[in-house]
């Protein structure tokens, strides 16, 4: 019995919203190569990974995380686009640190750790099922704003300013 | 890719895996963090074109400078 539990159009439409926005950074940067064949290739093999990864942990989710979405899409187009330097990691961590600035407790990964994520994807091969860099990403992004909810139940926590 | 053809790639992959095989049994985290309501707002906010090209000028900054 699956309990992949199927997703409203609403949440269809956010999970294309994001890629989207990635998709258009993509196209006007003329050192990464693409069609449109592999940008959907990319968004099928994410969106099977999104659904096989909440089966293998047995989580019911009924509405998308778009921090795996972007994560996980942004791991694929790495893996099936013409991208030499891996623009598209870059670019896929830009907007995730972009919307984890629009959370409620704004905050933002650093620089230096996103050049840190950015290398650890680089390094795994891109032909991992379960590695590091697609979870890796997706888990930083993640505990970096499960801390910050955290945190902000203590009266010392102080948010940063939103962009 | 049009909406509804990205629609429709997502009820196919749903379906393909509707019986899908756990290879490895692992404890029921039960964990699922949705999205927060204030980064679906603002994701929702770039359907308006302005705000999109704002928006892909940033990153595409970001991205230069990072790389």
């Amino acid at each position: 019995m699956s309990n992949i539990a199927k997703l409203s159009n609403e949440d269809k439409a956010l999970a294309h919203q994001i890629m989207e926005v990635v998709d258009a950074v993509i196209k006007r940067e003329p050192n990464i190569g693409h069609t449109e064949i592999t940008l959907d290739k990319a968004k099928r093999d994410a969106i099977t990974h999104h659904s096989k990864f909440i089966h293998e942990l047995g989580v019911t989710q009924n509405k998308v995380d778009v921090y795996k979405v972007c994560s996980w899409y942004g791991f694929y187009l790495a893996k099936h686009l013409d991208d030499p330097k891996k623009l598209c990691l870059w670019i896929v961590l830009e907007v995730m640190n972009l919307m984890l600035s629009k959370e409620k407790h704004s905050t933002r990964l650093s620089d230096d750790f996103i050049k840190h994520l950015h290398a650890m994807t680089q390094n795994d091969g891109f032909q991992d099922e379960f590695g590091v860099g697609k979870n890796g990403i997706y888990s930083a992004f993640s505990a970096c704003k499960n801390l910050t909810n955290e945190l902000s139940k203590s009266v010392h926590f102080l948010p940063l300013v939103k962009q | 890719m049009q909406s509804q053809a990205f629609y429709d790639m997502v009820d196919e992959v749903e379906q393909e895996l509707a019986n899908y095989q756990r290879v490895t049994e692992h404890s029921n985290t039960g964990y699922s963090n949705g999205t927060s309501e204030e980064v679906k707002t603002f994701i929702f906010s770039l359907a308006d074109a302005n705000k999109m090209q704002s928006v892909i000028e940033q990153i595409s900054q970001n991205v230069v400078r990072m790389s």
